[in-house]
């Protein structure tokens, strides 16, 4: 206890739609994310991730439940110092350009003048944005706005980051380089918490994940834990024609072993969420 | 409130970086100058007019309309559009607390408040070198007070623009530049009115004028900053807080006419009030007149300090408010 950058309990939260009704987005959440992972929250629209979130960073109080984050009750000014986030959606004030606002931001934080100016600068060169550097934030493209954003997630150099949808908008080169940057933060001993849903990419990086659905946790787990399938291998060849694949197969069958499929290689993590979330009761909920 | 510095100085830089400041400015200086020019003629006028008369209705009396006007303007971005806009929540990501976000808010419109009633000291200016027969030479010269005033108030906002405009380290430098050429516009007034001859009035008179101008301000920017936090967008914010502030000048207007006695206070000290007494003591806008009378009252000081207290109070409430949607 008290290790873990964050832990959450029995964390609920109803949004109070129109007319009284209310949604139940999230519904008694339990876990705990372990230092220098990276964990993979998953789920489809509308299952509660942005809201996992919001609630961790104070942007939401819970309906029930408790959240800590560096040991610190959720929503700590003084811890936000400490940590990154990424939002949905990164909102800046147009009228600035990409420099002024991570001085702004840099400012926010107590950065002194040079250590500001080093770490915008690197951010904006890192993040594809030192043409742009001069330029009003208000003219950006969206994958732009997302770069920026990204950059300001990481001024301060946080201990732990929290990326919501951290490639949407962006371009498949981005998209890499998002990737790239996680393992990145992680080899410099971070720990981060990324909501997604390009499943190839969390297969690949992350340590852990939860599948939400419906508000509700399905599944939580080491990746290789949750998609090893213990009597079964599966051998990717290229290059074989029909006749090869008859012959392996019998081959197969002559050693004594049962050929279950052969079809192109699939992301492993999509039939596991497929799987999960098309169980009973999936779907946005409310009452 | 190392937090609370960065934000105001954004928020200033939001007020002056835009065009709207400066329309805004000039509206304002012209309005403020034709109000002077029009008191200047009573003040010539020997049967109605006097220097306490001109005070009296320099910086108060123009002063209900003024503020239902701007106000408003002044206000309704504050929170609204950062809500609209979506930046308020990327606020909330950064070390800083709710309470800080408002009073930041707060004190930047009260500044561009206070610059904007700075500027009109070249008015003042104006008025002197119109009005009094000045006998305070420099080696036999008469400076022009009128003109050097307005300079010095634009010299002001130039300062000011220039020192906000832009990111720089050495902005510090040009705040102080700033800061040196308002104190120099203010010395120089309070110096010239000192040294001048006869028929000037008190300038303590002035000064509390300013100050309960400045009160009233801050009050109904704290209201209006309210009504910011509560509204979707900016124009709607404009409309409740124009709304609202026209219900309590017309509440105010009625202080001292109702003569209706409260039913209920028959056996207690209140028995002799009328509606029109309570609306009095609630009534800001009575305040600065008040004020023009050379005393800053510890009573009026009271009411609108905790007025203010109250709405930043509320103001924070209604940004928290989102919290628990
Ligand atoms: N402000 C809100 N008011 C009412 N309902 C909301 C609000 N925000 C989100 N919801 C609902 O909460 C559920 C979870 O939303 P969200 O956490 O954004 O999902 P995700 O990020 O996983 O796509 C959805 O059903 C959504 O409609
Ligand atoms: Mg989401």
């Amino acid at each position: 206890m008290g290790d873990a950058p964050i832990r959450v309990e029995g964390l609920t939260k109803h949004y109070r739609g129109r007319w009284g009704r209310r949604v139940e987005a999230l519904r008694n959440l339990t876990l705990s994310v372990e230092p220098g992972e990276i964990f993979g929250l998953l789920g489809p629209n509308g299952s509660g991730k942005t809201t996992t979130l919001k609630l961790l960073t104070g942007l939401l109080r819970p309906t029930s439940g408790r959240a800590w984050m560096l040991g610190k009750p959720a929503g700590d000014p003084q811890v936000r110092s400490r940590i990154g986030f990424l939002p949905e959606e990164s909102y800046f004030y147009r009228f600035l350009t990409a420099a002024e606002t991570l001085d702004f931001f840099g400012r926010l934080f107590g950065l002194g003048v040079t250590e500001r100016r080093r770490r915008a600068d690197a951010l904006l060169e890192e993040f594809g944005l030192a043409e742009a550097r001069h330029r009003a934030v208000g003219t950006f493209s969206k994958g732009m706005a997302r770069r920026l954003g990204l950059a300001s997630t990481l001024l301060n150099d946080p201990e732990l980051v929290l990326l919501d949808e951290p490639t949407s908008g962006l371009d498949p080169m981005g998209t890499r380089e998002v990737k790239d940057l996680i393992l990145r933060l992680k080899a410099r001993g971070k720990t981060v918490l990324v909501c997604s849903h390009l499943l190839a990419d969390i297969e690949r990086i992350c340590d852990r994940i939860a599948i939400l659905a419906g508000g509700s946790l399905r599944i939580l787990g080491r990746v290789s834990d949750l998609l090893a399938r213990r009597d079964a291998v599966q051998m990717t060849v290229r290059g074989l024609g029909e006749g090869a694949l008859d012959a392996l197969r019998a081959q197969a069958r002559a050693l004594g072993g049962e050929v279950l499929s052969v079809e192109p290689p699939r992301d492993r993590l999509e039939d596991l969420f497929l799987s999960v979330v098309r169980g009973p009761s999936a779907g946005g909920k409310s009452s | 409130m190392r937090g609370f510095y960065v934000l105001v100085r954004r928020e200033l830089m939001a007020y002056f970086l835009g065009p709207s400041a400066y329309l805004f400015l000039a509206g304002f200086l012209a309005v403020q100058g034709y109000w002077c020019c029009y008191l200047l003629d009573i003040a010539r006028d020997p049967v109605r007019g006097g220097l306490d008369n001109f005070f009296e209705g320099y910086v108060s009396g123009f002063l209900p309309v003024f503020m239902l006007l701007m106000v408003p303007v002044i206000t309704m971005r504050l929170l609204a559009e950062e809500k609209r806009a979506g930046t308020l929540e990327t606020l909330a990501t950064a070390p800083i607390g709710d309470a800080t976000i408002v009073l930041a808010k707060f004190s930047s419109a009260f500044l561009f408040y206070v610059f904007l009633f700075a500027m009109t000291f070249s008015h003042v200016a104006t008025y002197i070198d119109h009005i009094v027969t000045p006998t305070w030479k420099i080696l036999g010269w008469t400076p022009p007070y009128g003109f050097l005033g307005a300079m010095l108030a634009w010299g002001c906002l130039a300062s000011a623009a220039w020192a906000l405009g832009r990111f720089s380290d050495r902005d510090a430098v040009w705040g102080m530049v700033a800061t040196a050429a308002f104190a120099a516009c203010v010395a120089l007034l309070i110096l010239y009115v000192k040294k001048a001859p006869e028929g000037m009035p008190d300038i303590t008179k002035i000064a509390a004028g300013y100050v309960g101008a400045l009160l009233l301000g801050a009050t109904l920017l704290s209201v209006g900053l309210l009504f910011s936090a509560l509204a979707q967008n900016q124009v709607t914010a404009a409309i409740l807080s124009g709304s609202g502030l026209g219900v309590y000048l017309l509440l105010s207007a009625l202080a001292g006419q109702s003569r209706a006695k409260i039913p209920w206070t028959e056996n207690t000290r209140w028995a002799e009030k009328t509606w029109g007494d309570v609306l009095g003591y609630v009534s800001m806008f009575q305040r600065p007149q008040a004020f023009n009378a050379g005393q800053v009252q510890l009573d009026s000081l009271l009411l609108a300090l905790s007025v203010i207290a109250f709405f930043l109070f509320a103001t924070v409430k209604a940004v928290e408010s989102r919290k628990w949607r």
